[in-house]
């Protein structure tokens, strides 16, 4: 076999990642992803945390030469003994056996702390939602299904903060890709705008000829090395199935992953379908499945086509 | 930090690894030693063996895989998160994070069943006594230590022998020291202290010269030359002056390493009493000369003590290269 490829989706607690790489798995088949979740490699259980007085968002807090062990390992196509945190109680469980699929993702706060384990990814998402928003993501999520109260999470998101600032959002410079979904402005309707930051450090797909719309459609502001391109969460769905439409063209060689399922999100038990999200789920597609196709062939994979050139 | 030195202990259960291990650490030093139990990589708790009806002792029942890579990280001077199994009810605990000391001590039943994990160990010992003696041991220790009755002891170890003869006993062939503790033929029963101590020393690794030792009086140790080894004879009723003597020559091959010497070597226990053997002494020390020589020959740029350590010069070059 050859060489799983590593999509690392990265980013503060409450921050959307399990969102993004839920759909990933549900299009790419559960069969074929290895999802991997760093808050496993956590050095302190939940009780030690309060004892020291240390948040989880503390590399000091998480065996981070291990997770840079283990990534290289997943990369190599090796298996690795994963070990388990239990969200549920904060305790720690028995580790368990994890050999790598065709694709990995790593999920988590700190997957791009070190050199060693940015080195190991094909692709590196990073999700950055307005901290108002990720707030109220957060809260719905632990009160409803880690058994917080709203006080408590509040409390707890006020804690964090500083370690936030000083370790989690700098990671976001180490992005291919920095997602941020936003309220916008697109009158009456409430779906979130996705305003994406595409740098060059991997070949970026050329959406210019899909402009159009403004505030309701695509826009694009191109940089140096990056562009901003913003979907409109009030994007007409003519103008989404022709982005979308693009996209898939140019994976041609994928077609048969084509499903209707991109852009789910849930809200308690609730699912939703978002235009904006679906969109950012399939660019991510992209990455993964041009460095798949790449691999396949004896390449190494479009980061190192791009470092190569530059 | 120069790679860490990696011996393994490997035997059936109950061979004496634990007794050879502690004796070697008390001398380097808990802060000097990394101890790795191979058991924690079974992939089946006690309840799930049961049900799968499979031994610890089969390939299948084992992480082999995990084994081999968690050897190699140590052997690179690198971290690992070990799995933890608990003797005392048969299930998994959370795991630990482990980094390796100056010595790292592999010990266990499978640890060298494939290549790959043979590959790493500067020495490879096994632990081959009598089935007689170890039977008993294991009779000993389980009802002692881990809460069985003779009965349930004995008949595991008849549910075990297939596996033991498949899986365990043919690694033998890859140690560098072969090593049986066994009774005298005219020693009274029951007299722990005074096995003799018969070794298989394979040429991969060099020892001292102890032929001024050899002869056929009964304080005398047995040599006997064959193809590519030599078999050691120590006797357990040796005086303990003459095994003061044969220690005494090792040591002089370890003239940088006498800040070890206040270390007791040859100590084991029978269920909670201590005794002394001597014949273990001299067991501990020679695997100690392997451990501190190769050490020394890694902190000098060298591959080690092996002459068969291909992959070891290939680990040292590595290294060399990576600190340049």
């Amino acid at each position: 076999m050859t060489r799983p490829i590593i999509l690392g989706v990265v980013g503060d607690s409450g921050a959307g990642k399990t969102t993004i790489t839920r759909g990933l798995v549900g299009i790419l088949g559960e069969d074929q992803v290895t999802a991997v979740a760093t808050d496993d490699y956590h050095r302190y259980d939940r009780e030690q945390r309060a004892e020291r007085g240390i948040t989880p968002l503390h590399p000091n807090c998480n065996y981070v030469d291990i997770i840079s062990q283990h990534l290289r390992l997943l990369r190599e196509g090796e298996p690795i003994l994963k070990p388990v945190y239990q969200h549920a109680d904060g305790t720690f469980g028995p580790p368990v056996y994890v050999s790598p699929k065709p694709f990995t993702i790593v999920e988590g706060l700190l997957g791009y702390h070190t050199e060693g384990m940015r080195g190991c990814y094909d692709v590196r998402v990073y999700l950055a939602p307005p901290e108002e928003l990720r707030r109220k993501w957060k809260i719905q999520r632990d009160s409803s299904r880690r058994g917080y109260t709203e006080d408590q999470v509040l409390a707890e998101l006020d804690k964090r903060e500083p370690d936030s600032a000083q370790f989690i959002r700098p990671q976001e410079r180490h992005a291919d890709m920095v997602v941020s979904f936003r309220e916008g402005d697109g009158g009456e309707s409430k779906a979130l705008d996705a305003e994406l930051l595409l740098r060059d450090s991997l070949p970026q797909p050329d959406l210019s000829a899909l402009v159009g719309g403004g505030k309701r459609g695509i826009t694009i502001d191109e940089g140096d090395s990056e562009r901003h391109v913003n979907v409109a969460g009030a994007i007409g769905p003519k103008q989404a199935a022709e982005l979308e439409e693009a996209i898939w063209d140019k994976l041609h060689f994928a077609s048969h992953l084509r499903s209707e399922r991109l852009g789910e999100f849930t809200i308690g038990d609730d699912v939703h379908r978002s235009e904006s999200l679906a969109v950012v789920q399939l660019l991510i597609l992209y990455h993964v499945v041009t460095a798949k196709a790449a691999v396949a062939l004896g390449g190494e994979g479009p980061r190192a086509e791009v470092a190569t050139v530059e | 930090m120069p790679r860490p030195i990696i011996l393994g202990v490997v035997g059936d259960s109950a061979a004496g690894k634990t007794t050879i291990t502690r004796g070697l650490v008390r001398i380097l030093g808990e802060d000097g030693v990394t101890h790795v139990c191979t058991d924690d990589y079974h992939r089946y708790d006690r309840r799930q063996r049961a049900e799968r009806d499979i031994t610890p002792l089969h390939p299948d029942c084992n992480y082999i895989d995990i084994i081999a890579q968690h050897i190699g990280h140590l052997s690179r001077g690198e971290p690992i998160l070990k799995p933890v199994y608990r003797h005392s009810d048969g299930t998994f605990g959370p795991p630990e994070y482990v980094q390796p000391a100056r010595f790292t001590v592999i010990e266990g039943l499978l640890g060298y069943h494939a290549p790959e994990m043979r590959a790493a160990y500067d020495v490879r010992v096994f632990l081959n006594p009598p089935e007689e003696v170890r039977r008993r041991w294991k009779v000993q220790r389980d009802c002692s230590r881990r809460g069985y009755t003779t009965d349930q002891v004995l008949s595991e170890l008849d549910r075990r022998e297939p596996d033991s003869e498949a899986f365990i006993r043919p690694q033998r062939r890859h140690a560098d020291m072969l090593v049986s503790f066994m009774p005298q033929a005219t020693a009274a029963e029951g007299d722990p202290s005074h096995l003799d101590a018969e070794l298989v020393l394979r040429d991969e690794l060099p020892y001292p010269d102890l032929t001024p030792f050899v002869g056929d009086g009964p304080d005398s140790l047995i040599l006997e030359e064959r193809a590519g080894e030599r078999v050691l004879h120590i006797p357990g009723r040796m005086d303990p002056e003459r095994g003061a003597a044969i220690e005494e020559a090792v040591w002089s091959r370890m003239q940088f390493a006498t800040h070890l010497r206040s270390g007791r070597l040859g100590e084991f226990t029978t269920g909670t009493d201590l005794h002394r053997s001597e014949s273990l002494a001299v067991v501990q020390l020679l695997i100690l000369h392997h451990l501190v020589n190769a050490k020394a020959a890694v902190a000098l740029g060298g591959s080690g003590v092996r002459s068969d350590n291909g992959a070891q010069k290939a680990a040292a070059a590595a290294a060399k290269a990576d600190a340049t």
